[in-house]
């Protein structure tokens, strides 16, 4: 169990990636990989886009809340200057005078009805004391303390106050003063003032058309909000609320200028804000303009268009993975699934399968014609093939016939070749026998009475007579060879050599000769032939001696399966041109006077060797000597050994 | 006495043969002694006594070629030795034939000796001649 669970990790890890590689290897698979990474670009280039357009619609919101900002600023210092113009040309009038209480108060009352953005006109007296307002007094009020009028006090020109909430009104507003002196000697006589309601950023910021969502708002440098809008109104009243503990709002009014950034706003919305100093005049600024357009709204557009994008994207894709499904499916997987299938019928044996389609332009179109051309090939091929093999097989028939009936042909010639010699041999000796009697009875009993002459032709009628019975006897003994039946048995050679030299003792030792012989090895054979081919060879060594004593060497050496045998002698040699001539029947080299015999006795030795399986063949050269090679079977080793 | 008595039977085809194996037979004897048939079926009818060889007598000896007409030298030699009465008459083979088969064939068939046909004149009569000196004279026969 646990080789089980040994071996079954690898095989499932191996499943696995086969089957992932066999998955992408599938054509349609391919084919949806490359439509992929056609729309991968496109997809890069949307998601390129949106940020860009992001990037733009940041930019341009940021943009539109700066010049909103500024505008509002701008349109402040406008104000201011309205005002200082308006309050140069009151402190003028001789109404607008402490003694004329009355007057001065009618004056701005009227006036206020004309400059709706005027949260109070009135004026104070050169103890701080206001003597008349457009906005009734709530009673006892001492505005000496207020910066607009003790500056204007001090400098005898327009000056610009704080914001502030005011003490007669009660609104946030930035109050501007001019002092009123007296004609002649320039005596300061108080201020007339104009209360610049802060309400109307209000409506100025209800006029640029900011976004959903987005606020305006002005912050004094203590960090006390004095104007919040928002569009739509989120119905809570900011107004008065400090933001110290928003470090970046701090930072950005303590840096002054202005400052563009995007971050949480008091309501915890994010928004891109853009801030610009209000200032009364010039010098250091007394409070912020910040403007934020929330980062939804001012994204929203590129937001809109990425999404649109997207899902153009999307359905492009999935109309282009669909069209590679089904088209690969039409256009390239059919014709492949098709020329599939017939290939695998053509492996299957059926030569005539075809792809069964027609053939288009086109890689595909020539694959399927290729395929056709091949699979027609191929059938054509194996067809001839068939034919061919039908062919050979018949010719072959035909030839093991041929070979057949000439062996047997061959057989019957043979047999009849030694029967006609044995018959022949046989036959023919009893007529020589004959012959040669009576020739020899003639001379026996009738001799005396021939001439000499007649006893020639006598002795030449019986040499001939002799030599013919020779032949016949030879003939017969060379005819036997072939036709006696094999009985081989194991036979020792150096038996048979005792033999052969035994048989020839007589001319050994009349010649003198002297044998040198290795020990022989055992054969499978006929003892009498095998005898016999020692007794020719060593006898024709004697026979064909030279002028020295006679010295023959039997040696013996393996080869592969066969022994070699070599009897090499010091007589006459033999030239090489005769090497083939001695071993034919009845083939002399001498004249019968030199060496007497027939010249049966090498052809003998050939029959018998090659009856044994042997070969035998000769080297020589005159005067050199001769050396007779023969080879015969190595028995085979029981089979007890061979294991 | 004993050699009046001793009858040969030649069964020899050849004329030529037959005259010369009686001449060397003849050096020793009366040519009556030897009986000459010229084949194997006339030479049955003799030792059987058939037809005109109705007197013939039982010869102490039997020279038989194996080269013969009508019935064969073997054929002759099993018949011979196959019958119970005549199987006790030695046969000598006499014949051209020295191959080795044909001498084992003959003794196979219980010939008595087998004999080789020379062709030196000298020789075949020593040779007719020791068959007669052995066979009639130094060998002991069983009686008729």
């Amino acid at each position: 169990m646990s080789q089980a669970k040994q071996t079954a990790a690898p095989d499932t890890n191996q499943g696995a990636s086969s089957f992932v590689r066999r998955f992408f290897a599938r054509l349609r698979v391919r084919l949806l990989l490359l439509v992929l990474m056609a729309v991968l670009p496109a997809l890069g280039l949307a998601v390129f886009s949106g940020f860009e357009q992001r990037t733009t619609a940041r930019r341009e919101a940021q943009e539109n809340a700066q010049r909103i900002a500024r505008h509002a600023a701008a349109e402040q210092r406008q104000i201011i200057e309205g005002s200082r113009q308006l309050l140069v040309t009151l402190a003028q009038l001789k109404e607008v005078r402490p003694d004329r209480a009355e007057e001065a108060q009618a004056l701005f009352a009227s006036l206020k009805g004309v400059h709706p953005f005027y949260a109070n006109l009135g004026a104070i007296d050169a103890r701080g004391i206001p003597f008349a307002s457009a906005v009734p007094l709530p009673g006892q009020v001492d505005l000496s303390d207020r910066s607009y009028f003790t500056q204007a006090r001090a400098t005898g020109k327009f000056s610009v106050g704080e914001f502030q909430k005011g003490r007669i009104t009660g609104k946030p507003s930035l109050n501007m003063a001019y002092p009123i002196k007296r004609e002649g000697n320039g005596e300061f006589l108080g201020v007339v003032y104009v209360a610049l309601d802060l309400g109307w950023l209000m409506q100025f910021a209800s006029r640029s058309d900011l976004p959903e969502g987005s606020t305006l708002t002005v912050i004094d440098r203590r960090g006390v909000i004095l104007v919040r809008y928002q569009a739509p109104d989120s119905g809570k009243n900011w107004i008065g609320h400090s933001v110290t503990n928003h470090p970046i709002v701090m930072q950005q009014i303590r840096q002054g200028g202005e400052v563009q950034g995007s971050y949480t706003g008091l309501d915890g919305m994010k928004r891109l804000y853009a801030s610009t100093p209000l200032t009364r005049t010039a010098g250091v600024p007394d409070a912020h303009v910040f403007v934020g357009i929330p980062v939804q709204t001012a994204y929203a557009a590129a937001n809109r268009s990425m999404f649109l994008s997207f899902v153009f994207l999307g359905i492009v894709s999935a109309l282009a993975l669909g069209a590679a499904w089904s088209g690969g499916d039409l256009f390239v997987l059919r014709q492949i699934n098709g020329i599939v299938t017939a290939a695998r019928q053509l492996r299957e044996g059926n030569l005539s399968a075809r792809s069964g389609l027609d053939y288009g332009p086109g890689e595909l179109g020539q694959l399927a014609r290729s395929f056709v051309e091949m699979a027609a090939t191929i059938e054509k091929q194996m067809q001839d093939m068939r034919v061919t093999q039908a062919e050979l097989k018949a010719l072959n028939e035909e030839l093991e016939a041929r070979v057949l009936e000439r062996t047997l042909d061959l057989k019957r010639s043979n047999e009849d070749l030694e029967q006609f010699a044995y018959v022949a041999s046989h036959d023919l000796q009893e007529p020589l026998r004959m012959v040669h009697s009576y020739i020899q009875l003639l001379r026996q009993r009738h001799g005396d009475k021939l001439d000499p002459n007649a006893q020639e032709y006598i002795t030449f009628a019986l040499d001939g007579a002799t030599r013919m019975q020779q032949f016949i006897v030879d003939l017969l003994a060379y005819s036997r060879i072939g036709r006696q039946g094999k009985q081989f048995a194991e036979v020792d050679l150096d038996q048979v050599l005792d033999r052969a030299l035994a048989n020839l003792r007589v001319v050994i030792k009349e010649t003198g000769a002297e044998i040198l012989h290795a020990p022989l090895p055992k054969v499978h054979g006929d003892l009498t032939l095998l005898t016999q081919i020692f007794q020719n060879l060593v006898g024709n060594a004697l026979k064909f001696r030279g002028e020295a004593k006679p010295v023959i060497e039997i040696t013996v050496s393996p080869k592969g399966r066969e022994w070699q045998f070599a009897i090499s002698d010091n007589g006459i040699g033999i030239a090489p041109q005769d090497f083939e001539r001695v071993f034919v029947v009845f083939q002399r080299l001498h004249s019968r006077d030199t060496y007497p015999g027939t010249g049966i006795g090498l052809s003998v030795v050939k029959k018998i060797v090659e009856r044994h399986g042997g070969r035998i063949w000769v080297e020589s050269g005159l005067g050199k000597g001769t050396t007779f090679y023969f080879t015969l079977p190595k028995p085979r080793e029981p089979s007890g050994k061979d294991a | 006495m004993s050699a009046r008595q001793s009858v040969i039977l030649l069964v020899e085809d050849n004329p030529g043969d037959a005259r010369l194996t009686l001449e060397a037979f003849g050096v020793h004897g009366t040519p009556d002694r030897v009986r000459h048939v010229g084949d194997g079926v006339e030479a049955l009818a003799f030792l059987r006594r058939e037809g005109r060889h109705g007197k013939a007598p039982r010869p102490a000896l039997i020279v038989l070629d194996l080269n013969l007409p009508r019935l064969c030298g073997r054929e002759v030699l099993a018949v011979i030795k196959g019958d119970a009465a005549l199987r006790s008459i030695p046969v000598v083979v006499l014949t051209t034939s020295q191959a080795d088969e044909d001498v084992l064939a003959a003794y196979n068939l219980h010939a008595n000796c087998y004999v080789p046909k020379s062709s030196d004149l000298g020789a075949f009569f020593r040779a007719i001649q020791s068959i007669d000196e052995f066979w009639l004279r130094t060998a002991r026969l069983p009686l008729e």
